[in-house]
């Protein structure tokens, strides 16, 4: 049975991804979460016993792609097959919202509009008028609260009559009078050529115009000599470019309606959320708070993770005991048992407890809108060591899982910016690595270790940058809407940590207890002292390290936790502080450990965006980074030590 | 004849108008985009995030270094922040 497919299309923020959760909710359906930026979503719904499939689509701007994600949901929309377009705008922003209203028009495939933050848009005062932008529009306009649940009864009611019964054309724009001419011509010349297209010949034409790359090459071929004319004429005629006449012209055609169809009820005073505002960007001030925001979010990491990891262990110690006769009935079985027991116990016991915090105080800190004001803070930093203000955001989403953070790369709309940021991505720690430096740190040292070493980190990443961005050309530079302040969503954070920490611990559990179970056999057939000897010239004698730690290297490939529990495991001990290190030898291991090599995951990941020759790279320099890292630190403790 | 342009709202009344880019304009004040003298890409960025010519902006940041942060009164938005080598290529115009 062929379903219908519903897609969502918006700019950021507006809260697509808020309709999207509700509108799949009407009737229980799976969601297919794979939760980063840039990865469609989808699900099934039914309405009235009909079922739809629901797209969700990257926000987008404009249909003027400007980055990777922007490319992707433009390519779905003119090449896949849609059955209607549910477009959510954030009402207190209705006429930039309607330009993209108006290229979906254009686009010729049926719309509706959601106006979405209903609320919002009244306590900024603004009130607008749902019949007159109905009649402008000539498409059904449903207003929403979809943080609230509110409206979207009706928004699947109008879906459902919109896709089931007849409904009559939506609005034409037209332009003025000069370039309106100039679509008629091309439409005409395009009228045997757009067979089987899911796109309308007006937006072929007005694209050939504005920014004909989009349109397919055999087509803009055979249509270039009329379309270099046009440019030709607009710039000879009237002095402008190709793109900027028509998006301006669109730019004023959203503008006539929205103030036709707006009505402003006093002039508002300043909110709270904007008297805050002026704090949170204030030159000073801003980086004052900055830094006591970053200090507090992982000092409270530490603290809740050592909280939960404590009220764990005594649990995971009853099991071990439990498990210890096995040995004396039979070794092998022993083996497999304890190596499976101690990946289960790594994962419970050691990672989640910082995990969980981590993602659940990220999921709250994204919902808040501070990420762009960290951006746009951290900016004339990052420029000096050549990066991109947006490049914070992945930074910061890099601290949870490196995977994501190198999706949301797809965001920096230049190549060489998304490269540089790329490459970086990998020195940042992720939860997995966090985990290992608080884990042990914590049972060797005092947290202020961990505090070096983040700041260690930094300065890696900063001279990193820099040296790349030398040898790479000069970015276009920042451009960063700074969404409003938002009192973050409890509901929608646990929702979102229970998705990220399920959809973790999915695959790493099986990982962990396989690799682990893996690790206890070669211990069993003594597999483990050859692996050891090929990492002996790095690990004991560059690093100073016991030669057994050389086999959760191999395992740290693959998931960097699971060093801690084959560091347990190698070295036969069943807890973290008994392992026979020195405080210097445990530095040094969580330098190296940090920096050594992307995971396999996020290496693959490299790969799929970037192509070969960056992961290696990427691969090749960390290798060296963290080789050199650990040199400094095993000789610079040693050396203030006496 | 063409294009429409709209007077913004102040009153030009014996005020002399006085171009600049946008990086060294005052703060607080109403100022008109005038010309947008970026590359083409970033030209689409801001058209995509509602910044055109004839625009009437304010600048809220004082600083010298690092981003300018804008409102466009034009159109109901949020914030922007634009980068300051891109901000140095956006010329604005105001009364004085
Ligand atoms: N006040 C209000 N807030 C809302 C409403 N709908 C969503 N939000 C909030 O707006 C923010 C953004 O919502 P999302 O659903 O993440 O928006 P999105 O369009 O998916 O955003 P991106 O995918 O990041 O572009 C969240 O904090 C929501 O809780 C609403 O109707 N009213
Ligand atoms: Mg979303």
């Amino acid at each position: 049975m062929s379903d219908k497919t519903i897609v969502i299309v918006g700019q950021p923020n507006s809260g697509k991804s808020t309709v999207f959760n509700v509108l799949s909710d009407i009737k229980k359906s799976k969601i297919a979460i794979s939760g980063s930026a840039g990865i469609i979503n989808s699900s099934v719904i039914n309405i009235n016993a009909n079922s739809y499939n629901l797209i969700n689509l990257p926000s987008t701007y404009s249909l003027n792609p400007n980055d990777k994600s922007e490319q992707i949901t433009v390519d779905y929309l003119m090449n896949s097959p849609v059955d209607l377009v549910v477009n959510v705008i954030n009402s207190s922003l209705l006429t930039r919202g309607l330009e993209l209203t108006i290229e979906l028009i254009e686009l010729g495939l049926p719309v509706i509009v959601v106006l979405n933050m209903f609320d919002e848009a009244e306590s900024k005062g603004i009130s607008i008028d749902l019949k007159k932008l109905e009649e402008k529009l000539n498409v059904p306009i449903v207003p929403t609260r979809a943080k609230y649940g509110k409206g979207v009864k009706e928004l699947s009611d109008a879906c459902y009559k919109h896709l089931e019964y007849e409904h009559k054309p939506a609005s034409t724009f037209h332009y003025t009078h000069h370039i309106e001419k100039h679509i008629q011509d091309l439409e005409n010349a395009l009228k045997p050529l757009l067979e089987g297209k899911n796109y309308s010949r007006r937006f072929a034409s007005i694209k050939l115009i504005e920014n004909p790359t989009l349109i397919e090459k055999d087509i803009r071929n055979k249509t270039e000599e009329l379309s270099n004319k046009i440019c030709k004429d607009l710039l000879e005629e009237h002095k402008l470019d190709c793109f900027e006449t028509v998006s301006y012209e669109r730019h004023h055609y959203a503008m006539k309606i929205s103030e036709d169809v707006l009505r402003y009820r006093e002039k508002r005073k300043r909110t709270l959320d904007e008297k805050v505002d002026d704090y949170l960007l204030h030159p000073v001030f801003g980086h004052f708070f900055l830094t006591i925001f970053f200090v507090l979010y992982f000092f409270l990491i530490f603290i809740i993770g050592n909280g939960l990891a404590d009220l764990v262990e005594p649990l995971l110690e009853d099991l071990a005991i439990l498990l210890a006769p096995v040995r004396d009935y039979n070794e092998f079985l022993w083996f497999t048992l304890n190596g499976a027991y101690l990946g289960f116990s790594g994962i419970l016991g050691i990672i989640l407890p910082y995990f969980l915090p981590l993602v659940f105080l990220t999921a709250l800190f994204e919902e808040t809108g501070y990420l762009a004001r960290t951006a746009f803070l951290m900016d004339g930093i990052f420029h000096k060591i050549g990066l991109h203000g947006k490049s914070v955001v992945s930074f910061v989403l890099g601290f949870g899982c490196s995977v994501p953070a190198v999706y949301s790369t797809r965001m920096i709309e230049n190549k060489r910016d998304r490269t540089i940021a790329a490459i970086l991505i990998p020195f940042v720690p992720c939860s997995a690595r966090i985990a290992v430096i608080f884990a042990l740190t914590a049972a060797f040292a005092s947290p202020i270790w961990a505090l070096i070493i983040f700041a260690f980190v930094l300065l890696i990443i900063a001279i990193n940058g820099k040296v790349l961005s030398k040898l790479l050309s000069k970015p276009i530079g920042l451009v960063l809407e700074i969404p409003k302040l938002k009192v973050p969503s409890l509901k929608y954070s646990f929702q979102k940590t229970w998705l990220r920490i399920l959809d973790f611990t999915k695959d790493a559990l099986v990982f962990l207890v396989l690799g682990s179970m893996v690790l206890g056999w070669i211990e069993y057939f003594e597999v483990s002292y050859y692996i050891n000897l090929a990492f002996e010239p790095i690990v004991s004698y560059l690093l100073g390290l016991p030669n057994e730690l050389g086999s959760t290297l191999v395992f740290g490939f693959f998931r960097k936790e699971l060093i801690l529990v084959m560091a347990n495991q190698a070295m036969g001990v069943d807890s973290l502080s008994k392992l026979p290190l020195t405080l210097n030898q445990v530095i040094t291991f969580i330098v190296f450990v940090t920096l050594y090599f992307p995971c396999f995951t996020t290496f693959v990941v490299i790969m799929k965006e970037f192509g070969k020759k960056v992961v290696l790279f990427s691969a090749i320099l960390s290798l060296i980074v963290a080789i050199l890292s650990a040199l400094l630190f095993r000789f610079g403790i040693e050396m203030l030590l006496i | 004849m063409g294009r429409k342009l709209r007077i913004p709202l102040f009153i030009y009344y014996k005020n002399k108008l006085i171009k600049m880019s946008l990086s060294e304009a005052p703060v607080e004040v109403r100022l008109t985009i005038k010309e947008i003298n970026s590359g083409q890409e970033a030209k689409r960025k801001l058209s995509s995030l509602g910044i055109h010519k004839d625009d009437v902006v304010i600048k809220h940041n004082d600083s010298k270094w690092g981003p300018v942060i804008l409102e466009n009164l034009t159109v109901q938005s949020n914030k922007l922040a634009i980068g300051r080598e891109l901000a140095k290529k956006i010329v604005v115009e105001n009364e004085r």
